[in-house]
């Protein structure tokens, strides 16, 4: 609401704040209540301030210093305390029924007036304006009358809903202006309603629109009182003081109430940008001048006006988040429109399956129809789990800001794609291997501004961080234009770790080399900088990237840059299967993690003495696991057919199956509590010919293989 | 005014340096210690203004300073800087002889106002 006691009035009140926040020795502090003083002292209308107030603020003025003093810091601030006194508001309290949460209710007399007095003081005698308010209102409230009916017919429009929030608002402000106290009061409790309405805090009946309704009439009748009077104050308080005012007012106050229970302070202190001190401070301060929460909390620049608007949204509700799911208007359009096609499917269907008659080639048609509509559901049901990943670009632009402030490196950002949608839990787990190529890439990637100059680059470093469709995948990328991967260190590395042996070094293809990288415990800068932090190293991408099934790959150019391409599947409901058999059970491994089949010569394969099978290919030989014992399989022929390759964690695993059926999307199940003592398994699935199969879990899959592995290597040793 | 400004952290005297320098402050003196920025508040003809000190410094910390600099100069202004975790060791600082403190990190229009103000008294 605005202050009618002018602009002395509020910086008495900042002075006051700044007063009470003053803690022993706080410098800044001393200065701000300095500027506070000298900001009272200034302003022209301190010459008609009463004389005791004048005095007491140049006493303060004048003993400023004493604050820093320790004897008479406390007779300062009792000093001050008598300027609290004088700030309280001039204005008697507002008409208020509702009790207050005050503990000391305002000291008014008990009167028999509508009214307390001085209520009608400030309206401005102006008959042009108060006209040009007239009209004002009577517009919007024609227009707020037509709104109203289209809300009865469709209530969620929201452009309806901020049409006539605008109404009521505009109103509010325009008749603050002219000192219309009852205009003003009225227009903001019904605009305080709207606001529940827009934020779907309250919902929209047949009760609630006549409430409105009836809010218009009211403010009509009131600038019916002041054209009637022909703009004469007098005249026109004469009639104002006969509407009992505050019965509507409590009416439209007792809804809001019910509906917008929390405390916009308690919202702001939860999202940290208040504490708790300044939370009781703008309380205080409340209780002395009847202002909003927010207004005190904006206008001591504790928040920014935004960060209220967001609060206050969220004062609305929404706080459930984590149990419901947005879904667009047009999505769920979309659904209905399918469903719909749905249903006629369903009758041509059973209108073939009745008609003996009907041709092979109806029956086709009928059922690709079924087909396409199904995929359509599959992708926008997917689609409603989705969520853009915004979020995390936002997260990101703060990480490279920061660690390039750390750094002493200035980097120009760039994000593409911040409307490719993924699904929620797969947000989840990319955002610290991102954080951390990011990370990487301004901390290592990115040269510092002199060696940049001397390489002939600009001193600005530029990082591009850019997500993209991929058929049924997501490519998220981080380019930099930095130094670029320097081979020969990452190989030295591995060699002095003990990673790889001077031979197999020498042997090794581009993409080998960065795979090093992403093994654990490797880190290619010798000094350890704070940034990156010590011993943690690429591996950590490398398995958050595993965990939802999604690869990682590094393209680097030396002295020109480097690229972090993670490839994300759309969701993990449904993956990319490879199907296996073995013994006629069917087996899924992801497909992204398979890297050849191998039909194996019999020559080729070695058994050691430990039992371990090893495949010998083109002069390499891979470890050959043999499932059927993991999964349970009774022994039988353990030379399978072929052979899976698969890339886990920069090794190679050979996986000895029957058959192949190939590719295909799986959608996965959870298994029930009996199979999920089945370490290997993610889910299950359930095939077109309704037989199932077994989605493996590599992680879990490839621990027990190595468990395996060493028991039997145990057994071999003792024997 | 000539003004010492003793903090181990090089960013910081930076920082300080160049607050001070856009407010029209350059009669500057920089030290990296307690024991030196003593050192050099002892030299013949140092008459400082005003002090600015770190609390954590290596050799000799900010809070012994204080005590040790009044000794010397019972007047000019010591202003303590400080982070949040340092907070609770201001009362102490200030019944040494401490004027005040500033949290660290500061804006510098911030920091110059205070700097102003001292300037302003005297």
């Amino acid at each position: 609401m605005k202050r009618h006691t002018g602009g002395f009035a509020s910086r008495l009140l900042s002075l006051n704040t700044e007063i009470s926040r003053w803690q022993s020795g706080d410098l800044v502090q001393l200065s701000v209540i300095e500027q506070a003083l000298a900001g009272c002292t200034d302003d022209p209308g301190f010459g008609a301030r009463p004389p005791a107030e004048q005095e007491l603020v140049i006493r303060l003025k004048n003993s400023l210093w004493d604050l820093l003093d320790v004897e008479k810091e406390t007779p300062w601030l009792g000093l001050a305390a008598q300027l609290g006194a004088l700030s309280a508001p001039r204005l008697p309290p507002e008409t208020n029924p509702a009790p207050l949460p005050s503990p000391n209710p305002p000291e008014a007399p008990p009167s028999t007036d509508l009214y307390p007095p001085g209520y009608f003081d400030h309206i401005i005698q102006d008959p042009k304006m108060l006209g040009q308010l007239c009209d004002e209102v009577k517009e919007h409230m024609d227009i707020a009358q037509f709104t109203l009916v289209d809300l009865e017919f469709d209530s969620t429009n929201p452009e309806t809903i901020n049409k006539i929030f605008r109404a009521f608002h505009t109103i509010k402000s325009s008749a603050a202006f002219l000192g219309l106290k009852n205009l003003e009061e009225a227009a903001h409790a019904i605009e305080d309603i709207m606001v529940l309405v827009r934020d779907g805090a309250l919902p929209i009946d047949k009760d609630l629109i006549n409430v409105i309704f009836y809010g218009v009439g009211l403010l009509k009748d009131l600038v019916g009182i002041i054209e009637m009077s022909d703009f004469q104050v007098e005249v026109m308080v004469e009639s104002f003081r006969h509407i009992d005012l505050a019965r509507s007012i409590a009416i439209f106050k007792k809804i809001h109430k019910d509906h917008g229970n929390r405390k916009i302070g308690q919202i702001l202190q939860e999202s940290g940008q208040l504490d708790q001190s300044m939370v009781t401070l703008i309380l205080d301060q409340q209780k002395r001048t009847n202002q909003k929460f927010g207004e005190i909390a904006v206008e001591q620049n504790l928040i920014s006006e935004d960060d209220l608007k967001v609060s206050l949204r969220k004062q609305g509700g929404g706080t459930k988040r984590s149990s419901f799911v947005k879904v667009s208007n047009e999505r769920l359009n979309s659904l209905i429109d399918i469903v719909g096609e749905l249903v006629v499917n369903q009758s041509m269907l059973r209108q073939y399956l009745l008609n003996p008659e009907s041709s092979r080639e109806t029956g086709d048609r009928t059922f690709s129809q079924l087909e396409s509509i199904t995929t359509n559901i599959k992708n926008l049901v997917l689609s409603m789990g989705m969520v853009p990943i915004t979020e995390i670009f936002n997260k990101l632009r703060v990480v490279i800001r920061n660690t390039a402030a750390e750094t002493g490196k200035t980097i120009s950002v760039e994000f593409r794609g911040d409307d490719t949608e993924l699904d929620r839990n797969v947000i989840e787990n990319i955002y610290d291997p991102l954080v951390h190529i990011v990370r990487n890439a301004v901390d290592h990637g990115i040269e510092g501004p002199q060696d940049r100059k001397a390489a002939g680059k600009t001193s600005v470093g530029t990082i591009v961080v850019a997500a993209e469709h991929k058929g049924n995948s997501i490519e998220i990328s981080v380019s930099d234009d930095g130094r670029g991967i320097d081979q020969k260190a990452v190989l030295a590395k591995a060699v002095a770790n003990g990673l790889v042996t001077p031979a197999q070094a020498a042997a090794m293809s581009e993409r080998e080399v960065y795979a090093l990288l992403m093994l654990p415990g490797f880190s290619t800068k010798e000094v350890v900088t704070e940034v990156s932090g010590r011993g943690v190293g690429m591996d950590v991408v490398q398995q958050n990237v595993d965990l939802i099934h999604g690869k990682v790959e590094i393209h680097s150019q030396p002295g020109a840059g480097s690229k972090f391409v993670l490839r994300i599947p759309l969701t993990l409901a449904i993956i990319d299967g490879f199907v296996t058999v073995i013994d006629d059970i069917k087996y899924i491994f992801p497909f992204n993690l398979i890297e050849e089949i191998i039909v194996p010569e019999p020559t080729a394969l070695t058994r050691l003495d430990s039992g371990q099978f090893l495949l010998f290919d083109r002069g390499v030989y891979t470890p050959i696991i043999v499932a059927a014992d993991l999964f349970g399989h009774p022994a039988s022929d353990q030379t399978r057919k072929l052979v899976i390759v698969i890339s886990y964690e920069g090794s190679r695993y050979g996986i000895a199956v029957d058959a192949i059926l190939g590719k295909q999307e799986i959608v996965i199940k959870t298994l029930n509590e009996a199979l999920e003592s089945l370490q290997a398994f993610s889910g299950g699935t359930i095939f077109g010919d309704g037989s199932i199969g077994f989605v493996v879990d590599i992680e879990k899959f490839i621990l027990a293989a190595r468990g395996e592995t060493t028991r039997e290597q145990d057994k071999g040793r003792a024997s | 005014m000539k003004i010492l400004i003793v903090d181990d952290s090089a960013v910081v005297r930076t920082v300080v340096t160049q607050a001070l320098g856009m407010a029209g402050y350059t009669d500057l003196a920089e030290a990296v210690d307690g024991v030196s920025a003593l050192e050099m508040a002892q030299a013949p003809g140092a008459a400082f203004g005003l002090y600015i000190l770190d609390v954590n410094m290596p050799r000799m910390d900010g809070i012994t300073l204080v005590a040790e600099l009044r000794k010397l100069d019972p007047r000019s202004p010591i202003i303590m800087l400080t982070t949040e975790t340092d907070k609770a060791k201001m009362t102490l600082a200030k019944e040494l002889g401490a004027t005040g403190w500033i949290v660290k990190p500061f804006d510098a229009e911030k920091f110059i106002g205070v700097v102003k103000l001292f300037v302003k008294k005297e």
